[in-house]
């Protein structure tokens, strides 16, 4: 058969597969000591030791909760900033001009102020999770918010609807394909930042995440570990875009035709 | 189902008094609507008919409550009103009236919801009933992208009289349609109104569509925007007359509007009335 007509996600496995034997083969076929360059059957070993103990589940649990609630935190403030730009030309003026100023900026930079200002807890964390996604998420409400179409407006002012039914019952949906982009951006940004705060910041109130247990092994010199948390975090990371978001865009945009921002 | 409007009440449906809408632009004032007085009698079809300009949708935006006159005042059963709201409800050109994340089916129901027009447990009853009235229950559960636009004004069709407004306020609601399906439309609208007497005020710049439609025609003239003439549509109410009676009034249409023209010529404050009638 050949390999063109085979479908993608076969090719990606056979691919995936090739590069598993790639590592074996190099693995064993060197001087490395295992400390170093760790045999993919290793760290699949590893893996699966540290999954069924559940080691990686509450190290992932930690980080994952404290994400949330920066996306929480964060989504509730860019919606508060995007209100106000969309309502006065101040506000427009200054979500452009923050956007633009703090973009080339990574997050992770803000957190030494962080500490400085919130001391060396969650409230640091939360703050450079909270300043990840606030620039991208407002750029992309304001976006949405402002194209939504004015037959629609119109259509819910003839029904006579109050000002906070007007954004949840038409501003919000009418601006769902930018929202949802949007939260993807932020979920990749705060993702990232996370674990980069976490392999800095270490502990929290007795509890670390993923980046700091990646730090821990290399201390231990468990390089077969520092795989298996990465491999975490890709493995996170690929199924919230890839299952979550999809599963929310194929029950919402997709399904009322709405073209995706 | 029963008639919409109460014939009781003996005031007109909608008195539009002494109207006038300015725009203020950076190129300056434009008088979209100037002076314009008229009213609709209850359960009429009343037709603005006029050239591309003339200020038929400005002065429709303003009933509807969209648009602040500037001067002048609007009665509906003879109570002063300002703001839009669900006694005037509106059917737009515009395909993306519609509620894309609602069902046709969602869509009728959402404003009888929040306006509490009628008890909770009688919404899915009412919202059926009138998308049975547009021949879409089979489509009731269907997302509007999966429309065709004549399906889909025509759920915008079924939403507004849901609502049983007082008047029934139509912007060029077929402009965007091919022309066999607006031809069903237009017939299908006939019907919808004989069943149910509601009271429209329709907004288009076709002379076939306004003599088809409507028992009153206010000709209206752009630069500013007047009310030319208010003709009698006999054929509406008489068929036997209707061949006749067609011919003739499209014919003084065309010359009120002919004339019409020929005053523009000299208007200089405005860019010109391009294409003035289709069809
Ligand atoms: N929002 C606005 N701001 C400024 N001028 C406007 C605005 N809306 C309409 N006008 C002007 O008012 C006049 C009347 O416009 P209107 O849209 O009411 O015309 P119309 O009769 O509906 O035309 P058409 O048949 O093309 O829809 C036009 O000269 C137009 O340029
Ligand atoms: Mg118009």
């Amino acid at each position: 058969m050949r390999y063109q007509a085979l479908p993608g996600w076969l090719r990606k496995v056979l691919i995936l597969t090739l590069l598993a034997v790639l590592w074996e083969v190099i693995a064993r076929n060197t001087e490395n000591s295992p400390l170093v360059f760790p045999a993919f059957s290793l760290v699949v070993q590893t893996f699966v030791r540290l999954l069924l103990d559940g080691t990686l589940v509450s190290y992932a649990r930690v980080s994952l909760e404290v994400l949330l609630k920066g996306m929480v935190l964060g989504s509730l403030a860019a919606l508060l900033f995007t209100s106000v730009a969309v309502q006065f030309t101040a506000g427009r003026d200054l979500l452009e001009l923050l956007t633009s100023m703090c973009n080339p900026l990574p997050a992770i930079a803000v957190l030494p102020i962080a500490l400085l200002w919130l001391g060396l807890g969650e409230g640091s964390l939360l703050f450079v999770l909270v300043y990840s996604i606030v620039w991208p998420l407002s750029l992309n409400l304001y976006a949405g918010f402002t194209t939504v179409p004015q037959t629609l407006l119109r259509v819910g002012q003839n029904f006579g609807l109050s000002r906070p039914r007007m954004m949840s019952d038409i501003l919000i949906p009418a601006t769902a394909p930018y929202i949802l982009a949007g939260m993807r951006i932020a979920w990749a940004f705060a993702w990232r930042t996370l674990i980069a705060a976490e392999l800095v910041l270490g502990v929290v109130g007795g509890k670390g995440g993923l980046g700091w247990f990646i730090y821990q092994q290399r201390h231990f010199l468990e390089t077969a570990s520092m795989f298996c948390g990465l491999a975490t975090i890709v493995l996170i990371g690929l199924l919230v875009e890839s299952v979550i978001f999809r599963a929310i865009e194929e029950r919402t945009v997709s399904r009322w035709g709405m073209r995706t921002a | 189902m029963e008639a919409s409007n109460t014939p009781e009440l003996h005031a007109p449906a909608l008195s539009v008094i002494h109207l006038s809408v300015h725009y203020e632009t950076e190129r300056g004032k434009v008088i979209a609507v100037e002076d314009v007085s008229f009213e609709v009698n209850q359960g009429e079809k009343l037709i603005l008919l006029g050239p591309s300009g003339c200020g038929k949708s400005t002065l429709l935006k303003t009933i509807a409550g969209f648009v602040p006159p500037t001067t002048g005042q609007m009665l509906v059963n003879g109570q002063p009103v300002v703001g839009p709201g669900p006694d005037r409800v509106v059917v737009f050109q515009e395909f993306d009236q519609l509620l894309p994340w609602k069902t046709v089916l969602g869509n009728v129901e959402y404003p009888l919801r929040v306006t509490g027009k009628v008890p909770k447990s009688e919404v899915r009853a009412r919202a059926m009933e009138f998308i049975r009235l547009v021949r879409l229950e089979k489509f009731h559960d269907a997302y509007p992208h999966t429309l065709s636009g004549g399906m889909k004004q025509r759920t915008a069709i079924a939403r507004s009289l849901a609502l049983e407004p007082v008047i029934l306020l139509m912007d060029e609601p077929f402009g965007s349609l091919d022309a066999q399906t607006r031809n069903r439309l237009q017939y299908e609208l006939n019907e919808l109104w004989t069943r149910t007497g509601i009271t429209i005020v329709f907004v288009t710049h076709s002379i076939e569509e306004a003599v088809t439609l409507g028992q009153r025609i206010v000709v209206m003239t752009p630069h500013p925007g007047r009310v030319k003439k208010v003709l009698t549509n006999e054929a509406a109410l008489a068929p036997e007359l209707a061949a006749k009676r067609l011919l003739e009034l499209r014919e003084e249409i065309w010359s009120l509007l002919q004339g019409d023209d020929a005053e523009n010529g000299v208007s200089l404050n405005l860019p010109p009335s391009g294409t003035s009638m289709v069809e």
